[in-house]
């Protein structure tokens, strides 16, 4: 095998895992604090790609100035709503079991879905290409474009903020507290229920932040969100449920392997995520970071 | 499904009606016939489901892959070996017991969430088998199979005698000890295993005979629709048995059959009306959780006895 | 291949021959007028509206597919409708959307069986096409025009009876693209090449390869490759191409894969290192506004093919199209996409068909004389004359192949330049011939 093309892929894959992090991290971070399992997070995905295009392609016609708002200012947009949707929806099913908050966020799903497409048109959008203005570098045969190694730093430059957030700010250890137990933290004189909101806030954010991400390298259509949230419960299962290091770690794992499945053995390519998967549910329940599993009820 | 009482009450003059009701749909058209007969089917996957979720506290996310099983057992039983109705139906009940026992075996030791995203990695997994194995006809499936007595209303009968059937043993396994030992796993599993329970066992019986009528209706559908395809075991359909149960009532044993039923007639209402049929589904799945959680079946009773 | 001259003699003929044909019918056939219509006074035909049900994807990815057929459908209906409809008949159009897995079939027969179509068009999916066959076939007996699915299996490894295909499927076009490297392309060395990960994808690769190599047999072939429907990373594809150092890359993508493949194909410098690019269904309207101008390769050259394209036949010497896609983008405000332009043309097909047959027998005609009528049928549509074979109901017109280039100003998205047209003579197999396996 040709070692330039095994590098070149493991980069591919690495791509793909910064994008599969923004969402991920979100998902499990929301997981971790709430034990909420937001069905509906690919969604904001989706719409974080659709509110860029808005930006992008409409208010800005393509022009570097439009990418730089779009990514200042839609990220912020879908984290709103997402706190919006834990307000008005989410909240009030604290109470029952989790399969009501699944089966919630499942019909979102469906009304975002349509919403989308009511809103910007049945058609598949494209972004204009950001490689247009930043072009790349040779590699051998190879190119590689700017934007796939500025997405590279941007995954891993959230995990950092992340990891600073959560080990450095009150805040953060707050929510990393509730995470344990919200029940003492509420005791403790927190309001639990404004944690909750900021992480929903937080997660949906940085779910946005993914699509406005993806948006510019993929094709934006109703039902995009679908894809990238089953492979995002593969990378926080494999990770461990509520460990942003583990939404890393399975993000590498998903999208390096899923790259290099393409590249050498297609016919494991829809397969091998989800072996992984089932393989360390197995053998490790809790993921490589997770926390020990503990009943609720 | 509450009283015991010796007297014949409501909820027995409501069940003769409903068979006798149900007897009678071929009168109504062919499209009702067909309508009703996949409500059925669903409604049947759907409250084995529930055995499992319901009864067993398992929450499988992946429960759409037994339906394939069975269907695509029996499908290949039929195409691929020439095997008549009855082996090939024999064949596919016997293959979704043995797929429900592997994969039941792997994930029964999980609970809460990790059973139900590994009952999902599993369904997508088969799909994905289902897809690229040409054997299994590949994203196009296989289609064409002859329907029995080559007449939908006769195979009509076929569909409502065997669910009525196989919902009658779902009820008196619920009913048995067996139903029992569920539901002491599904309300403690730490006392179930102190009063003796090995609760591992418990969660595996309950599982494999979930999976088997799961495949049943699976299995049962390819000839209605006369074709399966590889989409029948993605996740999206499991979400359908999961919704299905809770539109009904989880914790009442017909429950699943009426939101199977409302759920059948409601979607295809809503995709005459409207192009955006979807998101009348999920609105109404949102209404349900926030203000019906215990289902439309859970209400009526609740309503009955308060009464 | 024809020139333009050539082509407008064929073109003429074809003219000609509808003509005639048209004339000996429709001068056979009572006219009917709106008075007449309302009171119902042809004898033999039925007062109540004519129901015809469609099918394509109208939610979730491919929904956009259903869109441009309500589009085109909304306005055969209304230019039939306003002018006295099918031999009085007003024409309805009931849709159900084929993204409901489960239920393609269900829905299908619930069209015939409870909502009186009498009639079916539409499908999108070529999975769904085989499965529908036998059903329609043996069961439900209705006269049923596929309008987009494009598998050669369906006209030729089936006795169809009931069922047609009026839109380009996708064996001429792969035929005509090996003729189109074999002529143009000689210098081509080796050959990639990328589809969709079923059926389509791997017949396609099969028609094409199959053809070249008996046209340019000293060619070498990459192992090909297939991504998922709905792929959003070609990364990993392009740079395995990359290492394997095509100059010529034949793609089956198509929709959103195929703009998708291009953006990353540009950006990850393929359209540098290669000299041809190929995709049989690049020349649809909305896969070149989401390719969009920005995304044309400057070096490469980029060529595409459908099943109708909007310029083509040219608007001066074809009125039909010129005047279909003038209304379509005065009433839309976009270029009618192929799925427009075959469902229109389905509808007119059969309005043709019920017309011919009424005049052979005097009374509203059965499936079987509308079979019958549609065997050999031709009917001028915005893709040109379309011949409806008799031995596989095969809809057969000639192929275009065409090159990318930036459409500003005059157009919104890239256009097809440089058109180069296979009369259907040259290019489609004789009926029931595929390259592709049957069974």
């Amino acid at each position: 095998m040709d070692p330039g093309l095994i590098l070149v892929q493991t980069f591919n894959g690495l791509v793909y895992s910064s994008i599969l992090f923004l969402v991920s991290s979100g998902l499990t971070l929301i997981y971790g604090i709430m034990r909420v399992l937001n069905l509906a997070h690919g969604s904001l995905y989706m719409v974080g790609a659709y509110l860029g295009i808005t930006v992008v392609l409409y208010l800005m016609s393509g022009t570097p100035l439009g990418y730089l708002l779009a990514f200042l200012a839609v990220p912020p947009l879908t984290g709103l709503l997402g706190a919006a949707l834990e307000r008005g929806l989410i909240r009030r099913t604290y109470e029952m079991g989790e399969e009501y908050q699944l089966l919630l966020t499942f019909g979102l799903i469906l009304i975002f879905d349509d919403l989308v497409k009511m809103i910007w048109g049945p058609a598949y959008i494209n972004f204009p290409d950001p490689n247009a203005f930043l072009g790349g570098f040779r590699f051998g045969e190879y190119k590689i474009p700017v934007y796939h190694i500025l997405l590279i730093a941007l995954g891993f430059s959230v995990f950092l903020v992340l990891w600073a957030f959560f080990s450095k700010t009150f805040t953060g250890k707050v929510m990393r507290a509730a995470a344990q137990d919200s029940e003492v933290v509420e005791a403790m004189g927190v309001d639990v229920s404004k944690i909750f909101v900021y992480s929903f806030f937080l997660g949906s954010l940085l779910s946005g932040l993914g699509g406005i991400s993806a948006g510019p390298l993929y094709t934006a259509s109703p039902g995009m969100g679908t894809d990238i949230i089953v492979y995002s419960f593969a990378v926080i299962v494999i990770g461990g449920m509520g460990s942003v290091p583990g939404a890393l770690a399975g993000s590498l794992i998903v999208g390096v392997f899923r790259s290099l499945a393409i590249a050498f053995y297609p016919q494991m390519e829809i397969v091998v995520v989800f072996v992984i998967m089932a393989l360390v549910l197995l053998v490790k329940p809790t993921g490589l970071f997770g926390a020990p599993e503990f009943e609720r009820r | 499904m509450q009283s015991e009482s010796e007297e014949v009450s409501f909820e027995q003059i409501a069940i003769a009606v409903g068979i006798i009701l149900l007897a009678l749909v071929p009168l109504a058209g062919r499209h009702m016939t067909h309508l009703v007969a996949s409500a059925l089917l669903l409604s049947l996957a759907a409250t084995s489901f529930n055995l499992l979720f319901g009864y067993t506290g398992l929450l499988s996310f992946g429960h759409a892959l037994f339906w394939g099983v069975g269907g695509y057992t029996l499908a290949v039983m039929m195409s691929r070996f020439g095997l008549g109705y009855v082996e090939s139906f024999v064949m596919a009940v016997i293959m979704s017991a043995v797929f429900g026992a592997v994969i039941g075996f792997l994930c029964v030791r999980h609970t809460r969430i990790y059973f139900a995203i590994l009952t999902l990695a599993f369904g997508q997994m088969f799909y994905g088998v289902a897809v690229k194995w040409d054997f299994l006809g590949g994203s196009d499936g296989i289609y064409g199979l002859p329907r029995p007595f080559n007449t939908l209303e006769l195979y009509y009968y076929v569909i409502l005698a065997i669910t009525l059937a196989s919902l009658f043993i779902l009820y008196k396994i619920t009913r048995s000890s067996l139903g029992l030992s569920f539901m002491a796993v599904r309300d403690n599993a730490f006392r179930a295993k102190f009063i003796g329970l090995d609760v591992s066992r418990v969660r595996l019986t309950s599982f494999i005979i979930s999976s088997i009528f799961s495949g049943v209706a699976g299995a049962l559908y390819v000839l209605l629709e006369t074709a399966i395809s590889p989409e029948t075991m993605l996740w999206t359909h499991s979400a359908e048995f999961v919704f299905v149960t809770l539109l009904g009532g989880p914790r009442v044993f017909l429950g699943p059959l009426v939101g199977g039923f409302i759920y059948s007639f409601l979607a295809d209402v809503a995709m005459s009306a409207t192009e955006y049929w979807l998101l009348v589904i999920g609105v109404v799945l949102v209404a349900i959780v926030l203000f019906f959680p215990h289902g439309v079946l859970g209400y009526f009773l609740k309503w009955r006895e308060k009464r | 291949m024809v020139t333009r001259r050539e082509f407008l003699g064929i073109l003429g003929g074809g003219i000609a021959g509808l003509v005639i044909g048209g004339a000996l019918g429709y001068n056979l056939a009572p006219k009917p007028t709106p008075e007449k219509a309302k009171a119902g006074k042809l004898p033999g035909v039925p007062s109540e509206p004519l129901k015809i049900g469609g099918m394509w994807f109208i939610s979730g990815k491919f929904g956009t597919y259903g869109d441009m057929a309500k589009k085109a459908l909304n306005m055969a209906v209304e230019e039939i409708n306003s002018s006295g409809g099918i031999l009085g008949r007003k024409v309805e159009v009931t849709l159900k959307d084929e993204a409901d897995r489960e239920n393609v079939l269900k829905n299908i027969r619930k069209m015939v069986e409870e909502e009186g179509a009498e009639f079916l068009i539409g499908i999108d999916s070529s999975g769904d096409v085989l499965k529908l066959t036998p059903v329609v076939e043996n069961e439900l007996h209705v006269v049923t025009i596929i309008t987009h699915a494009a598998t050669p299996k369906l006209t030729a490894c089936n006795n169809l009876h009931y069922m047609f295909r009026i839109s380009m499927y996708e064996e001429p076009i792969d035929i005509a693209a090996a003729k189109l490297v074999a002529e143009k392309f000689k210098d081509v060395k080796k050959i990639a090449s990328i589809g969709p990960d079923y059926a389509y994808g791997y017949d396609s690769w099969a028609i094409f390869s199959n053809a070249l190599k008996k046209l340019l047999p000293d060619v070498t072939w990459m192992e090909p490759m297939y991504s998922k429907l709905g792929t959003e990373d070609f990364s990993t594809y392009i740079d395995k191409m990359l290492s394997y150092g095509p100059d010529l890359v034949f793609s089956s993508l198509w929709g959103g894969d195929a703009a998708t493949f291009v953006k990353q194909a540009n950006s990850k410098g393929l359209f540098d290192s290669i000299k041809y690019y190929l995709n049989p269904m690049l020349g649809a309207t909305d896969t070149l506004k989401a390719i969009g101008d920005g995304n044309v390769p400057a070096k490469a050259e980029v060529w595409g093919s459908g099943r109708y394209w909007f310029l083509y036949p040219p608007h001066d010497v074809y009125p039909l199209n010129k005047n279909f896609v003038n209304k379509f983008k005065s009433k839309y405000g976009e270029y009618p996409p192929y799925v427009s332009a075959t469902s229109y043309t389905a509808i007119y097909a059969l309005k043709a068909a019920i017309e011919k047959a009424y005049v052979a027998k005097g009374a509203w005609p059965s499936q079987d004389d509308v079979v019958a009528a549609l065997e050999g049928l031709a009917i001028a549509g915005p893709m040109g004359p379309v011949a409806i074979r008799n031995e596989d109901h095969q809809g057969v017109y000639s192929v275009f192949w065409g090159k990318l280039k930036r459409g500003a100003p005059n157009y919104p998205h890239p256009i097809l330049d440089d058109l180069q047209i296979f009369d259907f003579g040259e290019v489609f197999p004789a009926p029931k011939q595929t390259y592709v396996k049957c069974g």
